[in-house]
């Protein structure tokens, strides 16, 4: 069972993508993480300007929950296409987003992990993203970092200047 | 479906344990594997005064060369690169040789814990990571299996 981290950026799709070049015919589970409100809030010291009673969230939990499972099924869909077993999953991330996916790969016992690089274009483009760090600095298992098109070119352009 | 696979390794321990692994995804794939070592150096080129990073420099292109022969034999249609770089460079020089090569993906073996957390990643796979022109597989190479 492969794991496919998707969050429908470039890089996730590629790394969709590349799920079904190497790793065709696998079953693979395409994971959308989500952050309850009252983590995203805790990240930010000054808050959202909105005072503690004036917050439903349940109600911006359940649109959150939702949104991520139609992205999952976006991902899971696009993996089928690429020639994977794939079923999409969402998991509530606690603590980060890359505890969330590890935590993911160990009750999976996953083969691997896919995910993109999330580097941005231009100079940002050298740079690993925090999640896909984290995640290759602790998982116990194969990790496949994909650059998206846009990434691999800005890499290239960033080399032969 | 065929896919162009290169290896990168450093020599070392860690990256002799993604072996048996790298036979498996690269039969499974029916591909053809690229070998690429590169060689280290404390000041450009090889000409007057410089010195190979490593003391042990032939023993490990000699058990490279014999990884080599031993993919071969396995059925997997196998080339070894050796290339020179700076110290520090080497990243940058495999990342040029998967570009020229059209790599589909580069493997490189993580170092594994063992009593430093957070060195799971080697100098050269770390900045590899940030560079690649492609797909990059980081096989765990535990030193020290615990269960």
């Amino acid at each position: 069972m492969i794991l496919i981290c998707y969050d429908g950026s470039a890089d996730s799709k590629a790394a969709v993508e590349h799920a079904g070049e190497l790793f065709s015919g696998q079953p693979a589970t395409v994971l959308t993480v989500w952050q309850p409100f009252v983590e995203a809030l805790a990240h930010m010291p000054s808050g959202f300007g909105m005072a503690p009673g004036e917050i439903d969230y349940e109600a911006i939990d359940t649109a959150t929950r939702q949104s991520a499972e139609k992205q999952a099924a976006e991902g899971a869909k696009l993996a089928r296409e690429a020639g994977l077993d794939a079923q999409p999953k969402i998991r509530e991330q606690q603590t980060t987003t890359a505890d969330a996916i590890l935590a993911e790969a160990d009750v999976l016992n996953a083969s691997a992990i896919l995910m993109g690089s999330r580097g941005l274009t231009g100079l940002k483009s050298l740079f690993l993203g925090s999640v896909s760090h984290v995640v290759l600095q602790h998982a116990d298992r194969t990790v496949l970092v994909v650059p998206s098109p846009d990434i691999a070119t800005a890499r290239k352009r960033q080399r032969h200047k | 479906m065929f896919k162009r696979v290169m290896w990168a390794t450093d020599g070392s321990e860690a990256s002799d344990k993604t072996l048996e692994h790298l036979k498996e995804f690269v039969a499974q794939l029916d591909g053809e594997l690229l070998v690429i070592y590169s060689e280290e150096f404390t000041l450009p080129g090889k000409g007057g005064g410089s010195l190979p990073r490593h003391a042990d420099e032939d023993v490990v292109q000699d058990k490279i060369k014999r990884q080599v022969a031993e993919l071969s034999q396995s059925g997997i249609p196998t080339r070894l690169e050796i290339t020179t770089s700076k110290v520090g460079s080497a990243a940058h020089e495999i990342a040029e040789v998967a570009e020229r090569e059209r790599t589909d993906v580069i493997v490189v073996g993580t170092r594994g814990h063992t009593l430093l957390r957070g060195l799971l990643l080697g100098s050269v796979t770390q900045r590899l990571l940030q560079i690649a022109p492609c797909p990059v597989l980081a096989v765990p190479t535990r030193l020290d299996k615990k269960d």
